[in-house]
């Protein structure tokens, strides 16, 4: 009889309702200090677990490292839960043929499953233009230059043969000039095709047309739906954020780090943020004579040439790029 | 219920609860082998092998080579072998030599793509060859830039140098390269050439010329021309530009790149070789029958090498202008069947 009367229905009730209100005051006391510390983290897009924009830089010269660590960084951002969307940061003339198609693959796998807006600083053309092509919205500014969809091969000449080169085939001496130019039919082909197949209905130039290769300044490519729209990082961060459907979001870049950015544009080099960079001869490109071609380029034509008879080592032939 | 449920789950094909992956479409489309690897335009043939020129024999082929002309005696093969090997002689002209008198023993003077221009007097002798029937080919390209791989890539710039010789005659040949992004063999530079269906190459279905240059006379016959929207480099005015044209005994052509070994057998590059050899074979030049003495004009002995710098001597020409031979239907055919367009 005793035990019963100690745990007595308004006994318990009123222990209930003691550690209620106790609870209710404790909440009370820290709240505002919660919900400022809460805003501030969101300000300063440090809060853990937050919708993110990543921002992925397409920095200098398209070579099979760069491609590599640029890829890796889309990867990376892709496989984050808290990334909602990806803003490419374009500031190249393009490089080498077969990592310039690395990059496009890499680029427009991760464009099936998140939203990708690209920013044009400088340049993105050849074959960075290539790479950016799977992007739902490309903005560009009125300095930005984009284009030049096709390919350049530099090639030493055949051999015939001779007592020093001895081959199993004729075209081990060399592929021969039609040979050579059917393969860059098939580069022009799949380039072309793949930016029609992303851009179609938006570029209101024919195909024939882009293949010649030109290059565009921001206005006309926004014209002519090459781009789609002038504006700069900020705009692109806003517009990738609207396609992820979110209004608050950290913003979280992507780098690669340990390694100094090639720049052979002197175009793209003056316009690059990246921490690292450096510019670099044509012949990174072309390679020093002899030959071992045929090198297969994306880049657009003065990236490579200079007019005969200037001296190699001065400005205006270490990189005479867009 | 739930017994029966999860044994149903496991007696279902496996098939049938979603393939392997082996059917997946690709993940690339814009990739397709079948689209991306082009077609290659044939080069095959023996149009050369069999050509017959009608019994014309033992003509005298004069090649020029006193002029930095910018072809290799190799790639000139082909047709210099369907000349030798028809019985006709075929000289070089080095730059020694008397042009005059090089001249009075051809029967037809080749003229390649010179990088150092004719010389008045040089003109003088070509013209009055022509005038006495000898038949005048000229071979033109567009100015190009040769490149050199050095620290990037070397560009310095060779004119073409016919104007002299080619504006004697009534004809001008382009400086820029012709180029077609829709209708070409490889890349947009080897541009499709058609011959018009009443014209003296008439029959031929396409052939292919490399980084050629456009060709006009206001008095020639269209031989050739290229397909539609086809552009001069650097200019928006696409049309089907001719390539290939005569006047006379006269025949410019816009490209040599077809001429040679490698290229001679494409689509139907051999029958305008062909055609050029019959051309070449079909005149009737005539020989002065003796030495005369050196006609004078204004009192300067006409062809004196008074033109300064050059080696080449007087010719001995008759002082009696000779019209221009009238074409024959031999001279018009260039031995192909006429078919419509």
């Amino acid at each position: 009889m005793v035990r019963w009367q100690r745990f007595s229905p308004r006994r318990i009730l009123r222990s209930w309702l003691l550690v209620m209100i106790i609870g209710l005051l404790i909440g009370i006391l820290i709240a505002p200090t919660a919900w400022s510390a809460t805003n501030a983290a969101q300000r300063a897009g440090i809060a853990h677990g937050g919708p993110t924009i990543a921002v992925v830089p397409i920095d200098g010269t398209i070579d099979g490292s760069n491609a590599q660590r640029t890829a890796e960084a889309l990867r990376r951002a892709n496989q984050d839960g808290s990334v909602k969307a990806i803003v490419l940061l374009a500031n190249s003339p393009g490089g080498s043929a077969a990592a310039s198609e690395q990059l496009y693959l890499a680029v427009s796998d991760v464009a099936n499953e998140t939203p990708v807006v690209t920013s044009v600083d400088a340049v993105a053309a050849s074959g960075a233009y290539y790479a950016i092509a799977p992007s739902d919205r490309i903005f560009v500014k009125p300095s930005s230059t984009v284009g030049s969809v096709g390919v350049l091969a530099v090639t030493g000449p055949d051999l015939t043969p001779n007592d020093v080169v001895v081959t199993t085939g004729p075209n081990k001496l060399g592929e021969g000039r039609r040979d050579l130019r059917y393969t860059l039919e098939s580069l022009r082909r799949a380039f072309v095709g793949a930016v029609f197949a992303h851009r179609g209905e938006r570029i209101d130039l024919s195909r024939a047309t882009v293949s010649k290769a030109g290059t565009y300044g921001g206005a006309a490519a926004a014209r002519n739906g090459m781009a789609d729209e002038i504006g700069g990082r900020t705009e692109a961060i806003r517009h990738a954020a609207s396609l992820a459907g979110v209004k608050n979001y950290n913003v979280k870049v992507y780098r690669s780090r340990g390694k100094p950015v090639r720049f052979v544009s002197r175009n793209a080099y003056l316009a690059s943020s990246a921490p690292e960079k450096r510019a670099v001869n044509a012949t990174y490109l072309t390679g020093p004579p002899p030959v071992t071609g045929p090198v297969f380029l994306m880049v657009p034509p003065r990236i490579v040439t200079r007019p005969n008879g200037t001296e190699a080592g001065r400005p205006e032939v270490t990189a005479l790029g867009r | 219920m739930v017994l029966a449920a999860v044994v149903g789950a496991i007696l279902v094909p496996e098939n049938a609860q979603g393939g392997d992956g082996l059917d997946a479409p690709p993940a690339h489309p814009e990739y397709d082998p079948n689209r991306l690897d082009p077609q290659r335009v044939p080069a095959t043939g023996s149009i050369l092998a069999e050509l017959d020129t009608k019994g014309e024999k033992n003509k005298d082929i004069l090649i020029d080579m006193a002029h930095e002309n910018r072809v290799k005696r190799e790639e000139l093969q082909p047709l210099v072998g369907a000349l030798v090997n028809r019985g006709h002689e075929v000289r070089f002209l080095t730059k020694d030599e008397d042009i005059g008198g090089d001249l009075r023993a051809a029967d037809a003077f080749i003229v390649i793509d010179p990088g150092k221009r004719y010389q008045q007097s040089e003109v003088d002798r070509v013209e009055t060859f022509v005038s006495n029937g000898g038949r005048l080919l000229i071979f033109g390209e567009p100015n190009r830039k040769n490149v050199e791989v050095g620290f990037g890539l070397s560009v310095s710039e060779e004119r073409s140098q016919l104007t002299t010789i080619t504006g004697r005659f009534g004809f001008a040949i382009g400086t820029t390269y012709l180029h077609n992004m829709e209708h070409y063999d490889g890349t947009h530079e080897q541009v499709f050439v058609h011959a018009p269906a009443d014209g003296g190459m008439a029959g031929i279905d396409r052939a292919v010329f490399d980084t050629a240059a456009p060709v006009s006379a206001p008095e020639g016959e269209v031989l050739l021309r290229t397909a539609a929207r086809t552009n001069r480099s650097g200019v928006d005015d696409p049309g089907r530009y001719p390539v290939a044209v005569r006047d006379g005994n006269v025949t410019v052509v816009g490209d040599t790149t077809f001429l040679e070994p490698q290229m001679v057998h494409v689509a139907d590059n051999e029958a305008v070789a062909a055609g050029l050899v019959r051309f070449l074979v079909s005149g009737n030049k005539r020989r002065p029958a003796s030495p005369t003495p050196t006609p004078t004009k204004n009192g300067t002995a006409v062809g004196s090498g008074t033109g300064g710098g050059s080696n080449m001597t007087a010719t001995t020409t008759t002082s009696v202008p000779t019209p221009p031979p009238t074409r024959t239907p031999q001279d018009d055919n260039y031995g192909n069947t006429l078919e419509k367009e």
